[in-house]
């Protein structure tokens, strides 16, 4: 981990969200309702230990409300829009939206295609509330 | 991560590449390993890469939204947040959302791909990344929120 103003953090590998939430489902109890993470494998540091919550705001698109605010526009009253997906978190964050281009290709007949993209990233890394009401540490990435 | 076969925002959408909203609202959000961000903000500077992480294709926002059908994808990229000299760090307080914090204003480059089938997406080198609108800082929000 590098970070030059923050504190301590609990995954030591990549952890994907398949991975993460596939593990959570072999265990019991609040494990298998995704809370917290199976004993054994938090135990080798492997797994976060529980989720966040999320924002209580957000925006409507396409008429659908989700606990996010996208970097713009800016909503007001300040400057920018609540950059971070996750309540009660005190930390570091970063979001973006970029654009740009690149090539497609269907590997099963090598057809390229040029494609243009959008890309809404972010994250977020400190001490945070989850989802059992307990304080914990972590990293996130916004997707 | 959205595709378009058209301009950016147009019908043309072809691939959404998120985590998911969890039953909770959490939205598209997902644990990742600590070693895969750097954070200066001294130097205003962050890069976060991440290798092969699982996703889901629900191929257009509006499937996304009401978690509709969707393939099994992942992502991979590398993304460097640096702030933009002639900004500088601002305090923001927003007592109408509930946040506090010190940012900067950034440019971001994104390198990136992602399979889902047998489709493969490269985009092109970060340089050609084009701007909207980033951000990073230190922010307290929720129940570490004060406006004093």
């Amino acid at each position: 981990m590098n970070s030059t103003d923050d504190g301590s953090h609990l995954w030591h590998r990549t952890i994907s969200r398949r991975t993460f939430l596939g593990a959570a489902a072999l265990a019991t109890g609040a494990v298998a309702a995704g809370l917290q993470a199976p004993a054994a494998l938090a135990a080798r540091g492997s797994l976060p230990t529980v989720f966040p919550r999320p924002i209580p705001g957000g925006v409507s698109p396409l008429g659908i409300f989700v606990h996010h605010f996208p970097p713009v526009p800016l909503l007001g009253p300040g400057p920018i829009n609540e950059p971070s997906q996750i309540t009660d978190f005190n930390g570091l964050v970063g979001v973006c939206r970029v654009t740009g281009s690149g090539t497609g290709t269907d590997t099963s007949t090598g057809m390229t295609s040029r494609l243009n993209y959008q890309v809404d990233n972010g994250f977020m890394r400190g001490l945070y509330v989850g989802e059992d009401g307990l304080e914990h540490h972590g990293t996130f990435a916004f997707v | 991560m959205d595709l378009f076969t058209g301009p950016v925002g147009s019908s043309g959408q072809i691939h959404d590449f998120n985590p998911g909203i969890r039953p909770s609202g959490l939205f598209w959000t997902q644990p990742v390993s600590a070693d895969t961000l750097d954070v200066d903000l001294h130097r205003g500077t962050a890069t976060l890469s991440q290798d092969d992480l699982d996703e889901e294709d629900f191929h257009n926002l509006h499937n996304a939204l009401v978690d509709g059908p969707r393939d099994p994808a992942s992502v991979s990229f590398e993304m460097r947040w640096t702030a933009v000299e002639q900004e500088p760090s601002m305090k923001v307080t927003d007592p109408v959302h509930r946040f506090t914090g010190k940012f900067r204003i950034t440019t971001v480059e994104i390198a990136w791909s992602a399979k889902v089938g047998s489709f493969v997406f490269v985009s092109d080198p970060p340089s050609r990344t084009v701007n909207v609108r980033s951000v990073i800082g230190r922010e307290r929000n929720g129940v570490f929120f004060s406006d004093d």
